[in-house]
């Protein structure tokens, strides 16, 4: 089941631990430095990407399930 | 010894003090409580002053984006694969002709060559320089933690002012005017906290003057490295222990880092360089099941909440390197703090979360920290307390899981150090 993730841009204080974990699913933008999401999210699954959303220092990473169902919230 | 919070002499009588894991995570993730504690008895005059944690909300979000570039990937990967190794091999060969040390002083050296490069304090090379820079950071260490200090607390803001001056004389001025006068030329300058600060001095949103800049080198310059030495013994004083139980521990220490690390994220559980964090509410709030009142001093009893049972078992308050911890909740615990303030050198320290089984495939990008290494070094050597010096509490602070000495003897002797230069 595909999952997404959304950066909360007011809460990203540019730590960059989720390029740490997953350097494949996400980077830090050139423009302002806060977190983006990439297109290689899909190769992580739903454990993967919880873990990565848990250990963000500012939990600025929003998981949804294939329906837009939360699984990780932000704040 | 157990801290009793309500014990400290600045403890307002309502002061609500957290103890449950879900709790305590709780209000470090709260953005209504900040680290702005009573200026004039714990920032004014000190080390403290506007640096980045006790910044506040917006404030402190831009400092953080400012200086997290500092602990990118590629500088992670530099200071752990390249340059900390022969910082070892080099300062521990120091020790080769009397195998005695003291850990907290040697941890600090070896801390301090690498916070000095982050944050930009240029050295001549020298032995004897290094050893000066790990004076400071004893030094400013007693005025980052002056709220819990024991005693004359002025007689601190005395002594780390005094130093700060004196840092300001003998390492910022000429690692500054290096900086300057390469950015003035439009030449690439050191990617550093110094030269960051320097060139986002204009920046009326980030409020940079000259002896913020200061503070804020001298805090890079000592918090990470002081952590690091207290850290490197507690994991010592409880991995032994824990090894000698059975030879198969010994030899399994001595050929997986990644053990190395579970034992540094254990002993970094139980044993917090801050056991009581403190908060103050900016506004009237709610903290798990709390109502918590604007004004309201907040402590965070950081190992009860890492000993919480109902989050790492019943056999909480033991060392258990490999224990088996729920995914959502890091090995160890809330040492780091969470949320916005949550420690920004953690990663360079104690590296990646491990992964969750021992048969787990490790990532090619896996960080082991810097602790790590320390710790694995002093395995390596058989370092052990030496049983007619013991180690000695740091009673100047309420922070009672500090030493300020650690004498250890090395069974195996250090190779002597080949002069090439760290």
């Amino acid at each position: 089941m595909p999952l997404h993730a959304e950066i909360d841009r007011d809460l990203c204080a540019s730590t960059g631990e989720c390029v740490l974990l997953a350097p494949q699913a996400f980077a830090l933008s050139d423009d302002d430095g806060l977190a983006i999401v990439l297109p290689g999210l899909a190769d992580l699954d739903a454990a993967e990407l919880l873990q990565v959303a848990r250990n963000c220092p500012t939990n600025a990473i929003r998981v949804l399930d294939a329906e837009g169902g939360v699984l990780h919230e932000t704040g | 010894m157990r801290i009793d919070p309500m014990q400290q002499s600045t403890m307002p009588s309502d002061a609500l003090v957290l103890r449950r894991y879900d709790d305590a995570r709780s209000a470090l993730h709260n953005r209504d409580l900040s680290r702005q504690l009573d200026r004039s008895t714990f920032a004014e005059g000190n080390t403290r002053e506007r640096i980045l944690s006790v910044l506040h909300g917006r404030d402190h979000r831009d400092r953080r984006r400012l200086e997290n570039p500092l602990f990118r990937t590629d500088r992670l990967f530099l200071y752990e694969r390249e340059l900390f190794p022969r910082i070892v091999r080099e300062v521990m060969g120091r020790l080769a002709s009397d195998r005695r040390a003291d850990l907290y002083h040697l941890g600090r050296l070896l801390s301090v060559v690498l916070s000095a490069k982050t944050a930009g304090v240029d050295r001549d090379g020298t032995f004897e320089e290094i050893e000066e820079l790990a004076d400071y950071v004893a030094e400013f260490a007693q005025g980052t933690a002056i709220e819990d200090t024991v005693g004359d607390r002025e007689a601190v803001r005395r002594r780390v002012l005094t130093a700060l001056e004196r840092f300001r004389e003998r390492f910022l001025a000429r690692s500054r005017r290096r900086r300057e006068e390469l950015l003035e030329a439009g030449a690439e300058a050191p990617n550093d906290l110094l030269t960051l600060l320097l060139s986002a001095k204009d920046d009326d949103r980030l409020g940079l003057d000259d002896d913020m800049i200061l503070r804020e080198v001298a805090n890079y310059l000592s918090a990470g490295a002081h952590t690091s030495a207290q850290t490197v013994i507690n994991t010592l004083l409880q991995t032994i222990p824990w090894a000698d139980v059975a030879p198969a521990r010994w030899q399994r220490l001595r050929e997986d880092r990644l053990l190395v690390q579970r034992c540094v994220h254990e002993a970094l559980r139980l044993r917090p360089t801050n056991p009581g964090l403190r908060r103050h509410a900016e506004v009237d709030t709610r903290v798990g099941g709390h109502e918590v009142t604007a004004g309201q001093l907040l402590i965070i009893d950081t190992i009860a909440a890492n000993t919480d049972a109902e989050v790492y078992g019943l056999d909480a308050d033991t060392f258990d390197p490999e224990r088996a911890v729920p995914r959502e909740v890091p090995r160890w615990g809330l040492s780091f703090g969470a949320g916005m303030h949550s420690c920004i050198g953690r990663t360079l320290a104690a590296g990646l979360p491990v992964p969750d089984e021992a048969g787990d495939d490790l990532p090619d990008n896996h960080l082991y920290g810097l602790v790590t290494l320390m710790v694995e070094a002093m395995l390596r050597h058989d370092a052990r307390p030496d049983p007619d010096d013991p180690p000695e509490p740091d009673t100047r602070t309420v922070r009672w899981t500090r030493w300020r000495r650690c004498p250890v003897i090395l069974a195996q002797a250090p190779a002597p150090p080949t002069g090439e230069p760290i």
